[in-house]
């Protein structure tokens, strides 16, 4: 292959070459076989990059593969034609002559048409009153229509018209082959078998071709390799004597970067440019390991701009606190737990890479540790199991063992409800402490204490207010209407000192009204944690049912499959409504308080090999 | 589309009736309680008609993605996120469902009877759930299907795509939030 290199623009070459390979790739996916789709999978070695792509006939494949399709759309086109032709001559085959006969002589003309059954003999009897000398031949019935031939006098011809459109006669235009319709329909047949099995060697010769599909994906990469390198060279600016090169590069690289090109060209001086005016730098995401799962959780929503916060670690332990308790089953979170674990195992892959079976791994582990406090075991009840895992409480409650709230009664499900909206309202108050708190770095001092800050005074006085003893209630009291006036006169920060109060009050009733609603949003994680145990227990409950329909011997497997099968089709199911759902709460009502997001994600020029 | 979701929302408005066909009013003695049967009628109701708009909704938007997804693969994440965003509105029904059927255990047992007056007001606590959710999680999942669109354009625009999407929910939040409301002051008031 003729790799093309250089300075400058990537050429139309490059790209057309880019265009065509990626022709050819996917068009032998189609017929490659699984060994050589196997092969497809990355990651790859530079040196077999580099060998696919100068050792592999990239523009021989190409042609060859255009040549077949040229000849196959030919082909197709002689199919079509021959189809035509055949549906055409089908209802004609009864007529003896060959159709390159004569249709006209110096007195005659013969004419070919179809006309309605029904009026056949009416048709007759006019055309043999007004044109007394036609000769007219039925050739075919079928479906309601004559197919006939007439032969008339030529100067009869515009009044058989006349008297023939009346009855519903459509002329027909026959073509004038050699050969009568029966024998032209049996070589449009035997036409039609030769081009579908030319186009049949043509897909033999493409699975032949499919072989080299491995090397061409290499050779793609090669080209994006070039492409790549073209687009970093287009960022030179050239002078006289020197070379400047402008980019990005993580802040915790630069010294590295520094060192780095000293080391290899001593005369060279890195700058550090300021950030012109709607510059929107890119962005890395960096995190500690045990975070670094939860960026794809970000990733989701969208990276933040260069100037937000990175949320990750703000909304992790929430994260994961929500999906155990939208899970709320230690039996689901110990097979998720074990099942993403040995694939992490197996896979030795790290965070960065594969970061959502990470994250899945850590959410089975805090499910595991959160369900067993809510006794979730696959949807068993404490009575179903052997005595040495519960345990009874002082009024006689069988539990599990480790479990302290049972969502089987009022009281568990009343504690549910109760704890999500306190974590609603704790993770509300969160957002909009980081809100104030990215005003604040960023200068808006004033503006974060006003807008931002008297929510959490007001939820500070609203506490006191609740848990104040009786001797404080009206200190409290007080209190409490200070801090509403002070959220009053907030909210209305910016607006001039006399409509302050009024666009105040309009604040802190979109406020209200929005907490609101936002705080019982987060009474899903209760739906959804009743939800998988109540999945759990009809899972149980038709396995024992339908298993006392059999014999024992019978009803043991039976059982086994049911219990098997339907709560993995649970585990799925609860585990992808746990995951979107939190994540949800994450998007919808979290970031709402602080974040953007929208940023440009950092694409640092490399090899990739995948 | 309109044919399918017009006999889908009568569906919805006829279902709860099953209700009575249950014998869900009718106490040990056989007589009918008309309060406890209104009040069951309320419940079914709330989940009814609030999962039908999610069911129209979701699956709009997954019409909407799966044409997406077979030109972007790899924006499959955001896509089902936003997927299921009209699928909430079927929880917040399930909810006010779920918080009758738990915090009201001593109305259902028979232990606290119910006149039709109170029947009927716990009926028409699911409304503002049942209703708002029914109408939103449709019209929600039409802004998610744009949303899409601009997907695929760009698809660092999730954030807001997401964010749009919300605002709709919004007023499905608050039908949520008075029928919450309603039950508990109701229950307040009935069973202290």
């Amino acid at each position: 292959m003729e790799i093309i290199e250089g300075v400058g623009e990537p050429s139309v070459e490059v790209n057309f070459r880019k265009a065509e390979l990626d022709f050819a790739i996917t068009l032998l996916k189609k017929f490659a076989s699984q060994d050589a789709l196997h092969a497809l999978r990355p990651p790859f070695t530079v040196e077999q990059v580099t060998h696919a792509a100068f050792h592999t006939d990239v523009c021989g494949i190409i042609d060859r593969l255009h040549v077949l399709g040229e000849e196959d759309a030919q082909a197709e086109r002689e199919i079509q034609q021959q189809h035509h032709l055949r549906s055409l001559l089908q209802l004609w085959q009864s007529l003896s002559y060959s159709l390159d006969e004569p249709r006209e002589t110096e007195t005659t003309i013969l004419l070919f048409g179809m006309i309605p059954l029904k009026h056949i003999l009416s048709w007759r009897k006019d055309i043999d009153t007004h044109c007394p000398q036609s000769d007219i031949h039925i050739v075919h019935e079928y479906a309601g229509v004559a197919y006939v031939y007439v032969i008339i006098w030529k100067a009869d011809h515009a009044l058989f018209e006349e008297h023939t459109k009346k009855w519903g006669w459509t002329s027909v235009e026959l073509p004038q082959l050699p050969g009568n319709p029966r024998a032209l329909v049996q070589e449009t047949i035997l036409k039609e078998k030769l081009f579908l099995r030319k186009k049949e060697t043509h897909n033999e010769e493409r699975r032949q071709l499919a072989s080299e599909l491995p090397n061409l994906l290499l050779a793609q990469m090669y080209m994006r390799w070039i492409d790549e390198r073209h687009r970093a060279r287009s960022s030179l600016d050239e002078g006289w004597g020197s070379v400047v090169l402008t980019g990005w590069v993580p802040r915790s690289r630069v010294a590295f970067l520094e060192r780095t090109i000293q080391a290899s060209a001593p005369a060279t001086a890195i700058l550090r440019l300021p950030i012109v005016k709607d510059e929107e730098p890119p962005v890395l995401l960096k995190n500690p390991r045990w975070i670094t799962p939860f960026q794809s959780v970000t990733n989701l929503y969208g990276l933040p701009l260069s100037s937000e916060f990175d949320p990750t670690a703000m909304l992790a332990p929430f994260f994961a606190l929500y999906f155990a308790l939208c899970l709320t089953d230690a039996g689901y979170g110990l097979v998720l737990a074990l099942l993403f674990g040995g694939v992490l195992l197996k896979l030795r892959k790290s965070p960065e890479e594969i970061p959502l079976l990470w994250l899945l791994f850590l959410g089975g582990i805090v499910t595991f540790l959160i369900g067993i406090l809510f006794g979730g075991w696959f949807g068993l009840l404490p009575e179903q199991v052997p005595s040495v895992f519960t345990k009874q409480t002082i009024d006689g409650t069988v539990l599990f063992r480790g479990q302290i709230w049972n969502l089987g009664v009022e009281s568990g499900i009343t504690f549910l409800q109760n704890l999500s909206l306190v974590l609603g309202i704790t993770h509300l108050f969160f957002g909009i402490f980081l809100a104030g708190l990215h005003k604040w770095i960023h200068g808006k001092r004033a503006a974060a204490l006003w807008q931002d800050f008297t929510s959490h005074v007001l939820l500070g006085t609203v506490l006191f207010f609740v848990f104040a003893p009786e001797s404080l209630t009206d200190v409290a009291q007080y209190t409490l209407y200070a801090a509403i006036a002070l959220l009053v006169w907030g909210k209305g920060y910016g607006a001039v000192w006399y409509l302050r109060p009024f666009i105040g009050l309009l604040g802190v009733l979109n406020f209200a009204v929005s907490m609101l609603s936002n705080v019982l949003s987060y009474l899903r994680i209760l739906a959804l944690g009743l939800v998988t145990g109540a999945l759990a227990l009809a899972v149980n409950q038709l396995a024992i049912e339908l298993g006392k329909l059999f014999p024992l011997f019978i009803a043991i497997p039976v059982i086994v499959v049911i219990l098997l099968g339907g709560h993995l089709v649970s585990i799925a199911l609860n585990t992808l409504g746990s995951f979107i759902h939190s994540g949800r709460l994450q998007f919808i009502e979290f970031f709402s308080q602080f974040f953007e997001g929208g940023g440009r994600a950092f694409s640092p020029f490399r090899r990739t090999l995948h | 589309m309109r044919t399918s979701t017009s006999l889908a929302l009568t569906l919805g408005l006829l279902a709860p009736l099953t209700a009575f066909a249950q014998n869900a009013g009718t106490t040990m003695a056989g007589s009918i309680q008309w309060g406890l049967a209104f009040a069951f009628l309320g419940v079914a109701t709330a989940t009814f008609l609030s999962c039908i708009g999610s069911i129209i909704g979701v699956s709009l938007t997954g019409q909407a993605g799966a044409g997406l997804l077979t030109e972007k693969p790899e924006l499959a994440g955001k896509v089902i996120t936003l997927m299921v965003l009209p699928g909430s509105q079927g929880l917040y029904g399930m909810v006010i469902s779920l918080l009758f059927i738990f915090n009201y255990g001593a109305v259902i047992n028979g232990d606290v009877v119910i006149s039709l007056s109170q029947g009927i007001t716990l009926f028409v606590v699911s409304l503002p759930v049942a209703f708002t959710c029914l109408t939103s999680a449709p019209y929600q999942a039409k802004v998610c299907a744009a949303g899409m669109h601009m997907l695929a354009k760009d698809d660092k625009l999730a954030g807001r795509v997401i964010t749009m999407a919300a605002l709709v929910e919004t007023y499905a939040l608050l039908g949520f939030l008075i029928s919450f409301f309603m039950l508990n002051s109701f229950k307040a008031g009935l069973l202290g």
